[in-house]
């Protein structure tokens, strides 16, 4: 038999000067399975709390109301109050008679019913009420990160340093990302190598990080604090246990003209390959579609000469089986590319080049050693015009975001031009200038006003070659919209920050939102910008969305901190507020009959098929189960169910329809 | 009849977004009428089609179902679930007559207090025009009179 | 022998099936379900127009399934159910010969359910004449007298639950109408109760339901319920563009959502 106390709380007057507390009380006090009602000035003062402590002690209460402010507020609250009384902390419901009775009605004997009304429903609902404990769930305390650049290698350090073990996965055959393409980093203009390749030589010889480069994430399953990941380790070619990086193979590999990606296509690699000389690790591995043996099935030259006997050519892909607790999501972004822009004549003119080849030619390691020569003929341009929103904010090509990054290494780029070819001419054109960052703006005035660039405010409506000079026409809108034309030696488009093209197959793997250009989507635009809708997977870097670099370590930080956290305890506990399949006596076992049309409607695929076997092992029975560490309680699945097989804890079918019957039949 | 009727009317609405809204309400002391009396649910995807029905069977003149808006469920798709499952049902209500300006709609979000105070008032208004819910209560009575009498004369 | 006893002996012989749902002649002209475990029986197998029963509501039932390789006659609406029941995985465990008789008059046998599918999208049925008329009327009706219009039909229900009985997508080994914590729907019958029940039964079924018709046929009180399911699936196909009974793998309208769905009546 039930017995509720009622605890109405006068809020000092917030409740009291609307509503007949009183009187609440007094009729409370009258209600079925009442024991004990009472009203109290604040309730959630230590007064306050004890009383009701003492109440349930003396009154041997089985359950709580309490009415007073919204359950948003104080309900955590008054549940520790009934735990330390010594009843299931899930045996307390809260009245919310100030945010939805008192603070919105004037003072009336409609109110004081209302108030009433909203005790009794839950009164009743407290009544159906079941003890609940809250769940706990162990956590391995390995982080996966995906992704080698600097947003996963930050990540990764960070949960290394603190003690724990790191998977790293890299798709490339080096980490290092697109950062290790950079030739200078804004806005202090230090060498991007320089400083990166420490990190990522570090990440190599770390303790608690395992690397697997050439490797790519295949498949995820389970929830937080317990992944499950198969990760397929694409056939190097190279059996990296014996290479010792000497460089002999790919000196002698005769298959030499192959675009070189890590120069964007400026210059050439072979077939078997390690991408850049600071590669970490710096092992090659065999291009399969570029190599000779594998396309035509003649060569092995690699194999006759390699000193340590490490080209194995029949080696194939391999699955490899990891368990982890959090997975960090760092897999980068990627560039617009030629044919975007034939209005600018990309892919057509040899000396329209994008941002990132103006890197790899600025920088000491690219084709050039550093020095900027276009790559139509290796002349050193006499005048360079940039262009910056090439594709993004631009509506008609799709992009209607900024890219973020673009004026800053615009400006940059500018400066590193005029910083070797002091007599050459810098024109960038420019929407707008958004350099809001820490020393950003001054450094883009530091391009204007020192290194002399010239800014021109408005877009490039086209581009076209003449007598071996590119000439671009736009206009100044900050001179009445005239028509500008420059004759450029070369054009540098600072063109659209995208998602990987292969963003949205990683996402769905994962089971993790994106948006509709395929930067994947964080939890809380502004309060959870790190974590994703699915628990335990965490975002960094720019597969969120255009970032520079310190946004991008920053968030890898954040992210790390989150996994941390998280394995700071060998187990999670979690709210008991979660989706049950009813359990029945053999051979029944449940009433759920497996029609399987809840599972589509999770969003955290936390319905899994469950098969009930006889000792023998013979099938007897098709249904689903819920899984307790995915399920987050929002209870689609219950009223999906047409049979009532699944239920919600804590707001559970009898709860609910008992919440309805209560306010209704006074 | 001198005095006005006052209908009852139940809101079924969302933890993270309605719930939020009429406390929001309260916090900023938007007045609104005490005619209605709002059940939690954690999601709009949670509530049961069978809890309006039982709501009207027990008394109620007037519903309103509200959640997060399109987009923003906390629970990423629980109110694109419902709002699927409102779009039927509420098509089977009409087909059999039901009067469906009875039940209100709503996207309430944390943010839209005045929305709040705005919809129950609106929703009072109109409900009170119509008059009290007698469909289910006659059903209980003249059609089965009816009926049997029917049945009787044949 | 009918091509249709010649082919099921023949599936019997070469061990293909073990049991055969069909019909055979009843008193009246009328078609009931028959069930035979050997081929000296098939002369008993008859398909006539009168055979209108939807035969895979069986296919639910324990001691059918024992059998294991089941033939089963099916007509249009059974081919339907079978479709849907197969992307509700309730079929998983049931090795089935479907067999059929096309508007030529011709025997077809399918072993397997993509056949089925491929053939019901061939020949996907439309609504009878009769029920297009019903609900043309239903909906040219005003609310209130539809309102009239139902609640007269639902109080002459008797709870009888032959529409679920015979409904293939009613599967549940426990209804709703069972559950008793808390209790849904009044076991007795009366009239708000009926109300219930039907409302339930109308949703559960819509974007499920295959448009047998069989629940309007079998009503003892000669309850018009199909309409109901049949009205939500027209809502359904013209909000969401889902068809029942359509394809193996997916159908269900109700548990899926476009972000862009479209209503008028969400303030």
């Amino acid at each position: 038999m039930a017995r509720i106390g009622v605890f109405i709380c006068h809020c000092g007057e917030n409740i009291s000067a609307t509503v007949d507390v009183a009187k609440v009380a007094e009729k409370a006090g009258k209600l079925s399975g009442v024991a004990y009602s009472v009203d109290y000035k604040y309730m959630c003062s230590d007064p306050g709390q004890t009383l009701i402590i003492d109440a349930i002690k003396e009154h041997k209460l089985t359950g709580i109301v309490v009415a007073s402010c919204s359950p948003r507020m104080h309900e955590g609250t008054f549940r520790k109050a009934a735990e330390k009384a010594g009843i299931n902390p899930y045996f307390c419901e809260m009245a919310n008679i100030r945010e939805q009775v008192s603070w919105v009605h004037p003072k009336s004997d409609a109110t004081t019913q209302k108030a009433l009304d909203i005790v009794r429903t839950m009164v009743e609902k407290v009544k159906k009420n079941t003890a609940l404990t809250p769940i706990k769930v162990p956590i391995t305390k390995t982080a996966l990160v995906i992704g080698g650049g600097i947003a996963g290698i930050q990540a990764a350090l960070d949960i290394a340093n603190a003690g724990h073990s790191v998977i790293m996965v890299e798709k490339k055959p080096s980490i290092g990302g697109h950062m290790s393409q950079l030739s200078e980093t804004f806005p202090t203009l230090d060498c991007s190598q320089c400083i990166l390749t420490p990190r990522m030589v570090e990440v190599a010889q770390h303790p608690n990080i395992t690397l697997y480069t050439y490797a790519e994430v295949e498949k995820v399953t389970g929830f937080v604090g317990n992944f499950e990941v198969t990760i397929r380790m694409k056939a190097k070619s190279v059996d990296h246990s014996k290479c010792t990086g000497c460089g002999t193979c790919w000196q002698k590999c005769p298959s030499k003209k192959i675009p070189d990606e890590f120069n964007e296509g400026m210059g050439f690699r072979t077939a078997i390959y390690s991408p850049f000389p600071q590669a970490v690790p710096n092992k090659p591995v065999i291009d399969r579609d570029h190599c000779n043996y594998f396309q035509k099935g003649k060569c092995g030259v690699c194999q006759k000469i390699c000193p340590a006997g490490a080209i194995d050519y029949e080696v194939q892909d391999e699955f490899l089986d990891v368990k982890v607790g959090a997975i960090i999501t760092a897999t980068g972004f990627d560039l617009k590319h030629a044919d975007f822009f034939p209005e600018y004549g990309y892919g057509q003119f040899k000396d329209v080049i994008d941002g990132m080849m103006f890197e790899r030619l600025a920088s000491a390691s690219g084709p050039t050693a550093g020095e900027i020569r276009r790559p139509s003929d290796g002349k050193i341009p006499e005048k360079i015009v940039f262009v910056a929103c090439a594709g993004s904010r631009d509506k008609a090509k799709g992009i209607e975001y900024c890219s973020k990054i673009c004026c800053m290494y615009t400006a940059k780029h500018a400066m590193l031009y005029k910083h070797k070819k002091h007599d050459g001419d810098a024109y960038v054109f420019y929407m707008d200038i958004r350099a809001a960052g820490k020393d950003y703006d001054e450094f883009v005035r530091r391009a204007i006003e020192e290194d002399d660039v010239h800014y021109i405010r408005g877009r490039v409506s086209r581009i076209y070659e003449k007598n071996g000079k590119l000439i671009v026409k736009g206009v100044d809108t900050l001179m009445n919209g005239d028509p500008v034309e420059i004759e450029a030696d070369m054009v540098v488009l600072a063109t659209a920050v995208i998602a990987n093209q292969d963003a949205e197959t990683v996402a769905q793997r994962m089971h993790i939102s994106y948006n509709k250009h395929h930067f994947f989507a964080e939890a809380h635009p502004k309060l959870r910008p790190v974590e994703t809708n699915t628990a335990g997977i965490m975002l960094a870097g720019a597969c969120q969305g255009a970032k520079d670099i310190p946004e991008t370590v920053s968030q890898a930080s954040a992210s790390a901190s989150k996994a941390i956290g998280l394995f700071s305890s060998n187990e999670m506990t979690r709210e008991p507020i979660v989706a049950v399949v009813n359990r029945q006596a053999p051979p029944n076992f449940t009433s759920c009959t497996g029609c399987m049309l809840c599972m589509e409607v999770c969003p955290y695929h936390a319905i899994e098929r469950e098969e009930m076997k006889d000792r023998t092992g013979n099938l007897i029975k098709v249904a689903v189960k819920v899984n307790a560490g995915l399920c987050q309680g929002c209870g689609t699945c219950v009223a999906m169910c047409r049979n009532k097989s699944i239920d919600l804890q804590g707001f559970s079918n009898d709860q609910m329809l008992s919440e309805v019957m209560a306010l209704l039949n006074s | 009849m001198s005095e006005q009727f006052e209908p009852k009317i139940v809101a079924f609405v969302c933890n993270w977004c309605t719930y939020a809204g009429a406390d929001l309400a309260g916090t900023s002391r938007t007045k609104y009428a005490t005619n209605v009396s709002i059940i939690r649910f954690p999601c709009t995807g949670r509530i049961d089609f069978m809890l309006l029905m039982k709501a009207f069977e027990n008394g109620a003149d007037g519903i309103i179902v509200s959640g997060c808006h399109p987009n923003d469920c906390h629970y990423t798709s629980g109110n694109f679930h419902a709002r699927r499952r409102w779009i039927v049902f509420r098509s089977l209500l009409d087909f059999m007559g039901f009067d469906t300006d009875r039940i209100t709609f709503s996207w309430v979000s944390a943010a839209e207090g005045a929305k709040w105070a705005g919809l129950v008032d609106e929703t009072t208004q109109r409900i009170r025009e119509k008059g009290a819910f007698t469909d289910f209560k006659k059903l209980d009575c003249s059609t089965f009179e009816k009926i049997s009498h029917d049945a009787i004369t044949e | 022998m009918t091509p249709l006893q010649n082919k099921v002996a023949e599936l019997f012989e070469n061990g293909t099936i073990s049991l055969m749902i069909g019909y055979k002649n009843a008193i009246n002209k009328l078609a009931v379900p028959c069930f035979i475990d050997h081929a000296t029986q098939v002369e008993q197998l008859i398909y006539t127009p009168e055979c209108k029963g939807n035969l895979s509501v069986y296919l639910h039932k324990a001691e059918i399934k024992q059998a294991k390789k089941i033939g089963i006659l099916a007509n249009i609406a059974t081919l339907r159910s079978l479709v849907q029941l197969t992307s509700e995985n309730q079929l998983s465990d049931i090795e089935k010969t479907v067999i059929t008789i096309n508007a030529q008059n011709e025997v077809l046998v399918f072993d397997n359910m993509e056949k089925v599918e491929e053939y019901v999208q061939a020949n996907f049925p439309e609504y009878t004449e009769e029920d297009k008329k019903l609900l043309e009327q239903l909906n040219s009706m005003t609310r209130a007298e539809r309102w009239q219009y139902w609640s007269e039909q639902f109080a002459a229900c008797v709870k009888c639950y032959a529409c679920r009985a015979v409904c293939p997508m009613c599967y549940c080994s426990s209804c709703t109408v069972e559950c008793n914590q808390p209790q849904w729907i009044k076991v007795s019958s009366e009239t708000t109760g009926n109300l219930e029940w039907h409302t339930m039964r109308a949703m559960h079924l819509a974007g499920r339901c295959i448009n047998c018709g069989e629940c309007g046929r079998i009503c003892p009180v000669g309850i018009p319920v199909h309409l109901l399911t049949a009205q939500m699936n027209l809502d359904i196909e013209k909000e969401f563009g889902s068809k029942t009974g359509f394809s193996c793998n997916s159908g269900y309208a109700l548990n899926t959502f476009k972000p862009e769905d479209k209503e008028q009546f969400i303030k």
